[in-house]
């Protein structure tokens, strides 16, 4: 594979001891740090309060995504059945405070635009991959045929 | 904004800027992707540690420092001078860093430990505002400079 190599070991372990190592430190210093359980909502006050990190699935907790897309709104995903609109949301980190405008398919909708985006950015890197692996096959190429062997088969 | 279509833009906008030959470019924009791959490893995290450990252990990979290491693991595999691949990636994955850092404070907050492990105060450039018309931008203007490459 063009640019590929089989990886140098140094670089490559010491490097993710390095990365192993800090995300266990880190570990221990959030939950040092921010103990409390995140997130959470209020379903009889309509009131909650997320932790601008929490971003994926969590069974029997509320599904969150916190972003920003555009014009300072905050996407909060998931548990549509108990997040509506203009319910009050907190969320932590992002020291953002405001209403749900949008559940549902609308925010949905533009995650799905946002991934469009990220897919571009990805076919992006490929082209210039394989335009630098042309450009690179094409200066080693001789401009001129030669017969096989060489002179010796002239 | 910015999302990885904005991510490869100003990467090959830094390209041309810096004079990166043709055959390097795709290393930068490799480092400009690097950053983001966080979501994969807090993906991963997701399982053992519960969702609001997940990200924050993996969010220093989005951090100069922690970048750093990434990008020493991404270079063990490029066909390059070790150091050279290390500084190509280094240079697109500080960009990244450095562009969703003018989303301060307003997206997730582990983009912003760009102290860390010196400091966990997050720190950032508040341009949320502009941050739709500087990704059109810079699309734009990297789709200028690849069409004036393949111009005749």
């Amino acid at each position: 594979m063009y640019g590929v190599r089989d990886p140098r070991p140094l670089p490559l372990i010491l490097g993710l001891i390095v990365i192993l190592a800090a995300m266990y430190h880190n570990a221990l210093v959030i939950e040092e740090r921010w103990p409390q359980k995140f997130p959470f909502f209020d379903a009889e006050r309509r009131q909650g309060y997320f932790f601008g990190l929490a971003q994926e699935v969590v069974p029997g907790h509320f599904v969150l995504f916190t972003d920003i897309m555009d014009d300072r709104r905050v996407d909060v995903y998931g548990n549509f059945t108990q997040l509506r609109s203009d319910d009050a949301v907190t969320v932590h980190g992002v020291y953002a405070q405001g209403r749900i405008e949008a559940t549902g398919l609308h925010v949905l909708g533009r995650r799905f635009i946002f991934m469009i985006w990220n897919t571009l950015g990805v076919l992006l890197l490929l082209w210039a991959w394989r335009d630098a692996a042309r450009h690179s096959i094409g200066a080693t190429v001789p401009s001129g045929l030669e017969p096989l062997g060489g002179e010796d088969n002239a | 904004m910015p999302d990885l279509l904005v991510h490869m833009s100003l990467a090959i906008l830094l390209t041309r800027l810096l004079g990166i030959e043709r055959r390097d470019r795709w290393v930068v924009m490799f480092g400009a992707l690097l950053p983001d791959l966080q979501l994969f490893i807090a993906i991963a995290a997701l399982a053992a540690r519960g969702a609001e450990v997940a990200m924050a252990v993996s969010f220093f990979l989005h951090t100069p420092v922690g970048a750093l290491f990434l990008c020493l693991v991404a270079a063990s595999f490029i066909d390059r001078d070790l150091w050279r691949a290390f500084g190509l990636l280094y240079i697109g994955a500080l960009s990244n860093i450095l562009i969703d850092s003018l989303q301060y404070p307003w997206v997730r907050p582990h983009h912003f430990f760009l102290l860390w492990p010196f400091s966990w105060r997050t720190v950032g450039i508040p341009l949320a505002d502009s941050m739709a018309t500087i990704g059109w931008v810079l699309i734009i203007a990297a789709a200028v400079a690849v069409a004036r490459d393949r111009a005749p």
